[in-house]
């Protein structure tokens, strides 16, 4: 089958993208930020998350029923966390 | 090395069928597994919310340096991966294999620091139960059981992805992809990223966020 052909040094730089994103959060989490702080680094996880998706796991490029697949995964998962914490936060818990 | 053509199974139409619905088999595979990691998030969230101050003692007591080497080892893992699939997109069929031994190679090497700190743990008193730091928070053990649950689970995904890595590493050598057919190694090259990125957020809430508060 055809494939798109990724551009030659694109996954070098993905890679490196990471492992910078990676040396940020280490550094921002030797600074006390408080709450912002946190928010960062979930965010930059993320950001890692996406580049991963994207390009080593080739999202960008495949077919949109897949993209749409891999997309429903994490709204599981988001359907889970809402309906647990609607649960959990609600109770009189002390 | 023999070209391999595939062969398409009966109940297809054509080949772009047949490959679509093997990805889209693996892309399932991987949404249950994302809910199957998911049960250890959502616990991770609520009792952080219930006890921040005794997980941020926990969180000071990960070691975050083989956190970081091990991090980066997955990374650099992930990127090796991406590249043998690529490697054999473009028919050089013969650097995929030194490129899947570099990838278990990585990943042998985080099982071992992951072994090292797992030892560095037992010495510092962090498993739970009654051998559990006394002069730590009581609900830090909650974190730690955590830890060990999480890291252990992603562990367990990683020998699985290894064992995975090797036959896929066999089935190359003995000439059984081309750029016509190269499945298997692209669907076993999903399975390795995505426990890259259990790991991506292992790292944050297990080492970093609160470590300085």
């Amino acid at each position: 089958m055809k494939r798109k052909l990724a551009p030659k040094y694109q996954f070098i730089g993905i890679w490196l993208a990471l492992i910078i994103v990676l040396f940020v959060m280490f550094g921002l989490a030797h600074f006390n930020f408080a709450a912002v702080g946190t928010a960062v680094i979930l965010v930059l996880a993320f950001v890692q998350m996406m580049l991963v998706l994207s390009f080593f796991m080739r999202l960008r490029t495949s077919p949109k029923v897949i993209r749409l697949v891999a997309c429903v995964g994490f709204c599981w998962l988001l359907i889970m966390f809402v309906l647990a914490f609607s649960d959990y936060l609600t109770r009189q818990w002390h | 090395m023999p070209e391999q053509t595939p062969t398409i199974e009966q109940q297809f139409e054509d080949l772009p069928q047949q490959y679509e619905s093997a990805h889209l088999g693996m892309w399932t595979f991987l949404a249950t597994e994302v809910l199957f990691f998911g049960g250890f998030f959502i616990s991770y969230a609520m009792y952080r919310h219930f006890y921040e101050h005794d997980f941020i003692v926990g969180v000071k007591h990960t070691l975050i340096l083989f956190g970081t080497i091990n991090s980066v080892l997955l990374l650099t893992s992930g990127l090796t991966m991406a590249l043998a699939v690529q490697a054999a997109i473009e028919n050089r069929i013969n650097v995929i294999v030194p490129l899947l031994l570099v990838t278990i190679f990585l990943g042998l090497g985080f099982l071992a620091c992951k072994g090292l700190e797992y030892r560095a743990d037992i010495d510092d008193k962090v498993v739970p139960g009654p051998m559990f730091d006394p002069a730590l928070p009581l609900h830090t053990q909650i974190f730690f059981w955590l830890y060990w649950g999480m890291t252990g689970l992603h562990a367990v995904h990683m020998i699985v992805g290894i064992g995975l890595l090797s036959i896929i590493t066999a089935m190359t050598a003995r000439g059984k992809f081309s750029a016509q057919y190269y499945t298997p190694l692209e669907l076993v090259g999903l399975y390795w990223a995505f426990v890259d990125i259990v790991w991506i957020f292992l790292y944050p809430l297990l080492y970093l966020i609160g470590r300085h508060s």
